[in-house]
């Protein structure tokens, strides 16, 4: 019995520790604006739907180009080692972008996850401020993804003003298209 | 051997083909849980178009790029050049797609308040 108890906290402990925390912004809200959200939560719903479609879209071929350009990444980086050219910055970018794109990923799974949890819940009517905290929780999740496509952009840029370099070196004169 | 055990056995024996089918019954519901468990975790789920509901977007898919970088070979200018198109197009690709920082579950435009009754 005791041992139950015991795997029962540590499980319960685990579950707490699991679940990622995230810490959106709570705005307390006045009896107007809960009545706002209590009177349009239907029609956010409905919104956040519509939504989804796009942005599954959005995810899946980012996900893809992503995907696309590691692997020209990776077969550049292979044909300037073998080539013995000494072009750090290559590895350095790619190893970074490949991470970052993992970082995308995961982080688009918990936005998605909470998306849904927002838009498919079930009392919003009855509990106004319970779904707006998921709303909030959500944006801030949102934002997350935001930050990992504006990191993995600026890699790219990186990765392109190396590419310049080499071009440089080996003698291209061509610019580089932006 | 246990007398109890002897039984099972004898029933076991008895019922091969029963026993067979519910085995088959048994993994086929094993194995199923286990792939609804790593599709949904794995993301597959986020990606996968083809569920109902998503026919109307199919069309905004892209499509995959076909060329390829070979690994092997000189590098000289010819063969950047053909990278730089191949890159370039990736990134010209990538730069058209929404890269979820808009406001676009903004209060604002999901309509649950204006930003004068935020101040309030």
């Amino acid at each position: 019995m005791k041992i139950t108890r015991r795997v029962s906290l540590l499980a319960c402990l685990f579950v707490v520790l699991a679940t990622p925390t995230v810490h959106a912004e709570a705005v307390p809200l006045n009896d107007q604006q809960i009545e706002l959200v209590r009177r349009n939560c239907i029609q956010i719903q409905s919104s956040m739907q519509r939504l989804e479609r796009i942005e599954t879209v959005a995810r899946r071929n980012r996900g893809v180009g992503y995907e696309s350009t590691l692997k020209l990444m990776a077969a550049l980086n292979s044909r300037v080692a073998a080539n013995k050219l000494n072009v750090p910055e290559f590895i350095v970018t790619a190893a970074e972008m490949e991470k970052r794109v993992n970082d995308f990923d995961r982080n688009y799974i918990t936005y998605n996850n909470s998306f849904h949890t927002t838009m498919k819940f079930a009392n919003c009517q009855q509990q106004p401020v319970t779904f707006y905290d998921y709303l909030n929780q959500t944006r801030e999740l949102r934002a997350r993804v935001g930050t990992d496509v504006e990191a993995i952009s600026k890699l790219l840029d990186d990765y392109q003003k190396s590419l310049d370099k080499l071009k440089q070196t080996v003698g291209v004169n061509t610019e580089s298209p932006q | 051997m246990r007398p109890s055990f002897a039984r099972i056995k004898n029933v076991l024996g008895r019922h091969q083909f029963t026993v067979a089918i519910a085995l088959v019954i048994g993994v086929g519901i094993l194995m199923t849980t286990i792939s609804m468990y790593l599709y949904t975790s794995s993301g597959a789920l986020q990606l996968d178009l083809s569920r109902p509901g998503y026919e109307s977007v199919r069309d905004d898919i892209n499509k995959d790029s076909k060329k390829d970088f070979s690994s092997f070979g000189p590098i000289d200018a010819g063969t950047l050049e053909d990278f730089q198109k191949l890159y370039s197009s990736q990134r010209s690709q990538l730069n058209s797609i929404s890269e979820f920082n808009d406001d676009t579950l903004s209060d604002d435009t999901l309509g649950v308040m204006s930003t004068s009754m935020q101040n309030q």
